[in-house]
């Protein structure tokens, strides 16, 4: 359900499909692993996600408390996708070089 | 037109749901952003029904229905599950850092900003909940 590249000094998660409730229990412990053991920016990628719920929100979350302050970012949301984090008032993680 | 489901208070069982609600919209030319806000609003909703309204380990049936019509879709979600009103549920504080955020309440916050109107009541034992969302 994501994989994992290292790029210009960072971790990026690449997700895929439908970020739903049980995709993302299914996920939970080891995302919380590689942010967890990142140090380094983390950037989770949406490229290839449709739909996201609040489930995924925690994620972003506890990725941004576990990487401190600007060392997190959302990156490629598609335009239904950030109009949820901006609803959560979340967009100031969503990457501003799209 | 509507759709009407019972299933089963299993995660596995609301992908199944929402495949059925993502085909049923789609048949009806519902856009692709109502179609959408449609899939959070049950996502969120039935998962919080699965996850905190039951206390034994017993199956239950939950019943959705969705409606179109006169560029709105209604949705009406019933279990019989512990009594919770969604409208009583604190407000989510979302304008503090992200690193200061308590991980909890989004999903009911995501609900209460995608509906037009909500509505909630306890009857015949179950929690019965309404929300209207508007198309396009």
């Amino acid at each position: 359900m994501f994989k994992t590249e290292q790029k210009d000094g960072k971790l990026i998660l690449c997700f895929e499909g439908r970020m739903d409730t049980a995709a993302c229990a299914g996920i939970e412990k080891e995302v919380d692993g590689q942010v967890g053991k990142a140090g380094q920016p983390v950037v989770f990628d949406l490229r290839n996600v449709d739909f996201v719920s609040s489930a995924f929100l925690r994620f972003c979350i506890s990725a941004a408390k576990k990487t401190g302050a600007g060392k997190f970012q959302v990156a490629n949301a598609a335009p239904q996708i950030k109009k949820v984090f901006k609803i959560a008032g979340m967009d100031q993680l969503l990457s501003v070089q799209e | 037109m509507n759709l009407k489901i019972n299933f089963r208070n299993e995660l596995a069982e609301l992908q199944k749901v929402s495949g059925q609600v993502e085909g049923f919209l789609g048949r009806n030319g519902i856009p692709q952003d109502s179609i959408y806000s449609v899939q959070l609003v049950l996502e969120e909703m039935i998962s919080n029904v699965m996850k905190y309204a039951f206390n034994d380990s017993c199956s239950h049936d939950i019943f959705l229905e969705i409606s179109v019509e006169n560029k709105k879709l209604g949705i009406i979600v019933e279990d019989d599950g512990i009594e919770f009103n969604p409208l009583s549920a604190p407000e989510k504080k979302t304008d503090a850092p992200i690193h200061e955020r308590e991980i909890g309440g989004l999903g009911i916050h995501l609900v209460k900003n995608m509906v037009q109107d909500m509505s909630y009541c306890r009857r015949d034992g179950k929690n019965h909940l309404e929300m209207v969302i508007g198309i396009g």
